[in-house]
């Protein structure tokens, strides 16, 4: 016999104004698409962005769309969304709004390892491969670091000593930075800061090959977690007493976290803020149920740096400013403006 | 609802993935005929024998370095990479050139608007976009940027200067060994020779047993001036401490400033300095202040004639 | 505003006065600092030290390195070390929270931008208009900070993560104002923290805003005790909490913006100092923040002794040297807290 499953109603109503939000996004992303197809050095008429991409432009268009636009544009929104759901995550398991793998010293770690390969093992010729490698070891290696650090075997993981250890981590990571960055010569410095900067120079389509089933696979993993997300925080009691399930699929999905912001910055270099203004603007609009929330703000992740890569290789002709720079000038005032909203409302 | 959708956007992916490696990465026939009917000739390259024109007219150069090889060559590219702007030494030649962005984030589209018919780029830097390159106009990378006369004739070789190449590097040697010669008359037993730079707030000193300027010190029969001040390591530079300069016997000092603004403001704080004034080779005006982008960034024959006046200068007046 | 001692109000006293630790303080600082004029690529002896005072030679070799570099750089920093452990104290007693210092919420950040907009638009700029820009950078830094903060009801973890997010931003803000202009390396050089480039000129600059903001701090002591134990105690005991901290926000301004011109960016010192000189003297900020100065000043004058002396005449910044011991030190901290 099957009951009548009782739905809330606030439950329909947030469903409803997730669905609204969502092709919203959607369509704001293909406007934005179309944009960046038609942005450039080149100047593609906007009418023949449609033909083009349907495979019926001139030779030339054909190239400029699918070979030198289109995996930029793709990897964009695989970095964007990635680097967002895992800032996501970060903040759903400390609970805490501000956590992000940047603030917490992941990107640091992984630029200290291919600062190191810079400028000790790669004298002359440093190898982009290289550098996508070791950086996605740097990540994981600094995110081990503030675990092992941040754990106590008496009281388990609390999530304030994990981000504490983590802004310590990444000022302490800064600070060896610097020093090593003064016996660079001037070219080696030069590829390591575009690196640290956020740069998607020259991606093409071998690494959308690579970036995207990561990604993809780590979205159908994490967004399996959902509801435990939904759940309870680290280091709170009622985890344990829910059992060890829960905290192993936390475990889980602070993993891919760790993947995600991992790999996306080994594609695009150091991009910060997408995981915070992101996870805000999110919440702001759906709410926080994860399943509703994790697309959404890999929605706005792949928007926002979309956005911010196509502005930064057309408004700075002949050069270009690395997309890390721009997604943090468009983002952290955006976010600051969010933040002084949030107080206000919540009055002091 | 939401798998749907989440799904609904993975298709879209891959649908412009496999769109995009569908769609064929060579430039259509048309736009290459003018070149195919030209003459070609086979070049051996570290990315394997790639076809390029025999006499190519619009080059496109990815390093800064190497438009220094072409515009000694009198082959100017119709368009270059630059590093903070054009190098003052060849400005003026240069100024019909199109500027493409850093080496390491050319403007790949405003390369491709330039239809040149050979591209030269650097391996170290342009592997992955090798195959994007190579669409565009055939694409040679050289094995890195060396600066020794190697690569000179590598790029003159490519162009169809060969000749040009000899000559120039005949001149220069014999300009060279006369200049070495007369330094060796004037100084039996060798002048000993500080040679440093300005980086940031701080003084650089060089390292004359380092591979970059082991050949320099040999040729013009230089000794170090920081035998025993200064401990190199395995560096090529060392950052001293002002103090140390009385300490150092040297009879020429050779000062390396960029040519930016904050390099010029930390020179002239240096030369208000009482310890800078007080070195002897500066009372002497035994002093050569070069621009740090000539003896450091550039190894063609225009900058090198300009680093032997700079020498002679100094040593000869 | 004198509080009664005698009544044990609700402040923790210190296992020592604080003369204890200022003057055997203040006296192996002047010690060390002697000792780092005479010692460096040329030693010199403190005899010769005496007489390049007294009787200033302008020919002789010894006295024009000492005058010229060794003594703007020992004073240079020490008064930048008293500057940023006091910056720290005041920071920590106005957020309460033992982890804050000028580096942490972004005032360092603040100030390094508006260098850097001075190295690309303004490059011959005197040192003058550099602290001053720096003093508006580390106002902005601060406002910040601070704005956010006092808007939200955020508790002693969301400023420390407000602030680094602030520093992450303005840093990225620098890079890419520099990215292009060719000069990051020299700016690098510059921000590392080092005492290598400390001249005459900056360091009167810096004295004059080094005794004006640490008279103000002094002056404020009291009222910043009272701010320590919380915002109600202090209103209770009819203090203007709002001027208060307007004129901490000043102070430190001060002090970071001039020590930032004229080192760059040294962390930590706000952090460990403090910290220490709290488990000597206790939390009255009449003891502490003279007590700060004292180590602060001491700390930074034998990091930079340590940093020429370990490869001579290599130098290597000061600032390696400090944050070799501030790392460790946050981490444990870190975990304390946690």
């Amino acid at each position: 016999m099957q009951e009548k499953k009782y739905v809330f109603p606030a439950e329909v109503k947030a469903k409803k104004r997730a669905a609204v939000v969502i092709l919203s996004l959607i369509l704001l992303f293909l406007v934005v698409f179309f944009w960046g197809v038609h942005t450039g050095t080149i100047h593609l008429p906007l009418k023949r962005v449609l033909p083009a991409l349907l495979n019926r432009g001139t030779g030339k268009e054909r190239f400029l769309v699918f070979q030198l636009r289109m995996p930029r544009i793709i990897i964009s929104v695989l970095v964007g969304a990635g680097l967002a759901v895992s800032g996501c995550i970060l903040q759903s398991v400390t609970r805490n709004p501000m956590a992000d793998p940047g603030i917490l010293g992941i990107n640091a770690g992984a630029g200290l390892v291919v600062l190191v390969y810079i400028a000790g093992f790669a004298k002359d010729s440093p190898s982009p491969a290289g550098m996508s490698i070791l950086s996605w070891v740097g990540s994981i290696g600094a995110a081990l670091t503030i675990y092992l650090l941040a754990r106590n075997r008496n009281k388990g993981l609390s999530s304030t000593r994990l981000l504490l250890t983590g802004i310590a981590l990444n000022f302490g990571i800064q600070a060896i930075t610097t020093i090593i960055t003064l016996s660079l010569n001037p070219q080696e410095y030069q590829t390591y800061a575009y690196w640290m900067a956020g740069s998607l120079w020259g991606v093409t389509w071998p690494y959308v090959v690579t970036l995207l089933p990561i990604v993809t696979v780590s979205f159908m993993i994490v967004s399996m977690q959902a509801s435990t997300l939904d759940v309870l925080p680290l280091g709170d009691s009622m985890a344990a007493s829910l059992g060890v399930s829960v905290r192993k699929r936390q475990g889980i999905a602070i993993l891919f976290s760790v993947i995600l912001a991992g790999s996306c910055v080994a594609a695009g270099g150091n991009i910060g803020f997408a995981g915070l203004l992101s996870t805000h603007i999110s919440r702001r609009l759906v709410g926080a149920v994860h399943k509703r929330l994790l697309p959404v703000t890999a929605l706005i992740g792949g928007l926002l740096v979309l956005i911010a890569d196509t502005i930064g290789r057309s408004m700075f002709l002949p050069s270009e400013m690395p997309t890390g720079i721009v997604v943090s000038v468009i983002g952290a005032p955006y976010f600051l403006y969010l933040l002084l909203r949030t107080a206000k409302r919540e009055g002091s | 609802m939401k798998r749907i959708l989440s799904l609904a956007l993975c298709a879209i992916f891959a649908v412009t993935c496999f769109t995009g490696c569908a769609s064929s990465q060579q430039m259509p026939e048309t736009e290459k005929a003018s070149t195919a009917a030209a003459d070609t000739k086979v070049v051996e390259t570290v990315m394997g024998p790639v076809e390029i024109p025999a006499s190519p007219k619009r080059i496109a150069s990815a390093l800064i370095g190497i438009t220094g090889y072409l515009t000694a060559l009198d082959m100017i590219p119709v368009g270059t990479a630059t590093q903070s702007g054009f190098p003052d030494y060849i400005k003026s030649n240069l100024a019909g050139s199109v500027d493409l962005g850093e080496t390491d984030s050319l403007n790949l589209e405003a390369l491709m608007e330039l239809e040149p018919d050979l591209i030269i780029g650097i391996a170290s830097v342009h592997k992955e976009q090798y195959e994007l390159l190579s669409a565009i106009a055939p694409t040679v990378l050289l094995e890195s940027a060396t600066d020794d006369w190697a690569t000179f004739h590598t790029v003159a070789q490519l162009v169809g200067k060969q000749e040009t190449a000899s000559e120039l590097q005949k001149e220069y040697d014999e300009r060279s060994s006369k200049l070495q010669q007369e330094i060796k008359e004037k100084y039996p037993q060798g002048a000993k020779v500080a040679y440093m730079r300005v980086q940031g707030k701080e003084l650089q000193m060089l390292n004359p047993d380092s591979v970059y300027f082991k050949d320099l010190y040999h040729d013009m029969s230089w000794t170090s001036a920081s035998e025993g001040v200064v401990d190199f390591g395995d560096g090529w530079n060392a950052t001293i401490s002002m103090e140390a300069l009385p300490q150092l016997d040297m009879d020429y000092l050779i000062l390396a400033v960029r040519p930016d603004e904050t390099s010029q403001q930390a020179y002239a704080e240096l030369k208000k300095s009482a310890v800078w004034q007080s070195l002897e080779a500066v009372k002497e005006e035994n002093t050569a202040i070069v621009d740090a982008n000539i003896w450091f960034a550039s190894s063609d024959p225009i900058a090198l004639n300009i680093r032997l006046d700079n020498i002679e200068d100094m040593m000869l007046r | 505003m004198v509080m009664n001692k005698k009544k044990t109000p609700t402040y923790v006293k210190g296992r020592m006065h604080a003369t204890a630790v200022i003057i055997p303080g203040i006296l192996m600082l002047f010690g060390i600092m002697i000792f780092s004029v005479g010692y460096g690529v040329a030693d010199i002896d403190s005899k010769t030290i005496w007489n390049s005072i007294v009787s200033f030679d302008k020919n002789n070799l010894s006295h024009q390195i000492m005058h010229e570099l060794r003594f703007p750089r020992v004073l240079g920093g020490a008064m930048i070390g008293a500057g940023f452990a006091v910056c720290g104290a005041i920071m920590q007693a106005i957020t309460r929270n033992p982890l804050a210092d000028s580096g942490i919420l972004g005032i360092n950040a603040g100030a390094g931008i508006m260098i850097a907009v001075c190295f690309v638009f303004m490059p011959s700029l005197s040192f003058t208009g550099i602290a001053f820009m720096s003093f508006l950078g580390a106002g902005m830094g601060m406002a910040m900070v601070i704005g956010i903060s006092l808007l939200t009801r955020t508790n002693s973890l969301q400023i420390i993560l407000i602030g680094s997010a602030i520093t992450t931003f303005l840093t990225a803000l620098s890079e890419g104002l520099i990215i292009r202009s060719g000069i990051g390396q020299d700016l690098a050089f510059w921000y590392a923290g080092g005492l290598a480039g400390a001249r005459w000129n900056q360091v009167i600059i810096v004295s004059i805003c080094f005794v004006l903001a640490m008279a103000m701090s002094v002056i404020l002591s009291p009222s910043i005790t009272a701010l320590s134990m919380g915002e109600d105690i202090a209103a209770s005991l009819g203090i203007n909490t709002k001027t208060v901290k307007l004129l901490c926000f000043l102070t430190v301004t001060l002090l970071a913006g001039a020590s930032v011109a004229m080192v760059g960016n040294i962390g930590f010192i706000g952090i460990v100092i403090p910290h220490i000189t709290r488990k000597l003297v206790g939390t009255d900020y009449r003891a502490l923040i003279p007590c700060s100065a004292t180590l602060g000043a001491l700390l930074v004058v034998l990091a930079d002794l340590g940093a020429r002396s370990i490869n001579p005449p290599h130098e290597i910044p000061a600032a390696a040297i400090i944050a070799a011991i501030g790392v460790p030190f946050f981490l444990l901290l870190a975990r304390k807290k946690g």
